[in-house]
């Protein structure tokens, strides 16, 4: 936290009085408070497939070894030339700790780790899941790979990311049961008489669903402090809900059955993560700055889910309206590129997106992150790095 | 048109449908029209998806409501009365268990009017393609979510010549990482950008 703190002070200074080019988390840090010297680069490493660095690493080994994850991580850094390289293990799902709640997961050598069977079939199976005292399995190896990364890079940027009560609550109930919970407290709730209710009684249960994300506000919570416990910081964390955005749920059901229990994750944390709400369109990013607790989250300034052309680019009439929120409420835009545009594109396609967007952030004088959202099987460690060196080339302000 | 029937599809009114065919059945009202009435809620429910009304927990109402009408309506049914616009064998491909997408898309196709077989996640190339086989449906639709599973689907569609069963069946790909680019690579008939795309893309291919 210390050396964060320095390094931020450090990083100003030299912007300001230009004492020399600024390193990459100088970069991303100057361009938390005011414009950088050029458009940022970000990689999550786990966002490379492993065959790709080094067909000796595979997610069986991965799953077994700290080692293994930190020797990838190592090989990641020298190989790819973005500003950030983050997130340093290669678990798929099973690093935010379900695995030990009972969630099992099939681990094969060249898939990511997949969920095939969830612990919670009936109301029942609720109360056999404990808190936790401790971190264990691929919990504790979560930390202990951030922990040593911390201690080998000091500069290094380790974000805990971990899921909130919804995003767990599908890892251990199911996608098809926890949707279908929710819709049978939701008719309970509103139902309009006893009548109604004690009918609704018989197609379905509605105390499974507050009975489970009552226990995953638990299980979140202390999540996070175990990160704590293990000596890791939670500055720049994350809470993360990816599934309970759209197509999944409206806005309405996710404010209604979904936010107070992410609130009391963020309050019992002392409002210490940032509690992210992914948005498909710029009117909801203006809605989220608009609401107390989302306007501090992460991944409302982001491209990630909005509607895409079926080459895989961003529509491109929402990034004008986007560079220009980011402006107005003193944040970067995070541009995905996506992996699947990453495979598919030329290199002259994608040096006609990277220059348009990074044409478009001069031109409204707001920083811009470009970061990649898979190097996936058929794409290429050099091709993600040609992209990160256009923004070099054309995102200089 | 039962038009309380049909919203009660639309609307997921799982708890009341059943007393509501009941009731129309013994009124006399003929069976082959509550079906279309039942079918109509499901189209209402999947045009409100489409514009950005319903989500899943809408749909996943929606279609439980419909099988309960069904269960109450299907004895009732004479052969005729039921015709499909065509048959369509949905799944995942093996090492995915992501199935919301492919159960929008099934979702979208059975609304209508299409027969969805749908079998399920983790597919393997061979059950996809004994399930042409078995089913015989006019499209098979393979999803993925991952990078790394998707590459499943060229092997089902090179599989799917192998056995000499390719020419009778159209393909179609969707999910997030599937492309246009990568479906005209693996010789897929068509790709899906998104789960509301799925009958245009079905009735064009017919």
């Amino acid at each position: 936290m210390a050396n964060m703190v320095l390094t931020m002070g450090k990083a100003l200074l030299k912007h300001t009085l230009h004492l020399g080019t600024l390193t990459g988390m100088e970069r991303f840090m100057v361009s938390a408070v005011t414009l950088a010297d050029r458009a940022g680069t970000f990689l999550a490493a786990t966002n490379i497939e492993p065959e790709l660095i080094d067909p000796k690493y595979d997610y069986v080994l991965l799953s077994k070894s700290v080692d293994a994850n930190l020797e990838l991580f190592e090989l990641v850094r020298q190989r790819i030339h973005a500003d950030v390289v983050a997130v340093p293990y290669w678990l798929g799902l099973m690093c935010v700790g379900t695995a030990e709640f009972g969630t099992v997961f099939k681990v094969e050598k060249r898939r990511v780790p997949y969920p095939i069977d969830y612990p919670i079939k009936k109301q029942e199976d609720i109360a056999k899941i404990k808190v936790p005292q401790q971190a264990t399995g691929y919990l504790k190896m979560v930390f202990d790979i951030n922990k040593e990364v911390q201690r080998r890079y000091p500069d290094a940027l380790v974000m805990v990311t971990m899921d909130g009560p919804w995003d767990l609550a599908m890892l251990l109930r199911g996608d098809r049961e926890l949707p279908t919970d929710l819709r049978i407290y939701k008719d309970y709730t509103q139902a309009k008489d006893q009548a109604t209710r004690d009918r609704i009684r018989r197609f379905g249960n509605p105390d499974v669903y507050p009975a489970i994300m009552e226990l995953t506000t638990q299980l979140s919570t202390r999540i996070f402090q175990l990160a704590q416990e293990s000596g890791l910081s939670l500055l720049g964390s994350a809470l993360v809900d990816q599934y309970a955005a759209k197509p999944i749920m409206s806005r309405e059901d996710y404010f209604a059955y979904v936010h107070p229990y992410r609130l009391r994750v963020w309050e019992a944390l002392g409002k210490k993560v940032s509690p992210g709400y992914q948005v498909p369109s710029p009117q909801e990013t203006e809605q989220n700055m608009q609401d107390p607790v989302l306007s501090k989250g992460s991944g409302t300034f982001s491209n990630y889910i909005f509607p895409q052309t079926p080459e895989g680019i961003t529509l491109p009439e929402y990034d004008q309206p986007m560079l220009e929120l980011a402006k107005k409420y003193k944040q970067s835009y995070m541009y995905m590129v996506h992996g699947k545009y990453l495979r598919d594109a030329t290199e002259s396609q994608l040096d006609v997106m990277v220059q348009r967007i990074c044409r478009m952030a001069k031109e409204v004088r707001v920083n811009l992150m470009v970061s990649i959202a898979s190097v996936p099987p058929g794409a290429s460690v050099e091709k993600a790095n040609y992209v990160f060196e256009l923004v070099e080339k054309y995102g200089r302000y | 048109m039962n038009t309380a029937i049909a919203e009660a599809v639309e609307k997921g009114n799982l708890y009341e449908i059943e007393d509501m065919v009941r009731a129309a059945l013994t009124a006399g009202e003929n069976p082959k029209e509550l079906l279309d009435t039942l079918m109509a809620g499901l189209k209402a429910c999947g045009d409100r998806f489409e514009r950005g009304e319903f989500f899943l927990p809408e749909l996943l109402g929606a279609g439980d409501a419909f099988k309960a009408g069904m269960s109450i309506l299907a004895p009732k049914l004479s052969t005729g009365d039921r015709v499909s616009k065509g048959k369509v064998v949905l799944g995942t491909v093996h090492g995915d268990v992501h199935d919301i997408g492919k159960n929008l898309v099934g979702f979208m196709l059975s609304s209508a009017g299409f027969t969805v077989v749908d079998i399920g996640t983790d597919v393997s190339t061979e059950m996809f393609v004994q399930a042409v086989r078995d089913h015989q449906p006019q499209v098979v639709g393979m999803s993925a979510l991952l990078t790394t599973t998707m590459l499943g689907m060229e092997d089902v569609i090179k599989e799917l010549k192998k056995q000499g069963l390719r020419d009778r069946v159209k393909v179609i790909i969707g999910g997030g990482p599937v492309s246009k680019k990568y479906a005209e690579d693996i010789g897929a008939d068509a790709y899906g950008n998104d789960a509301a795309q799925a009958v245009s893309l079905v009735r064009s291919l017919l």
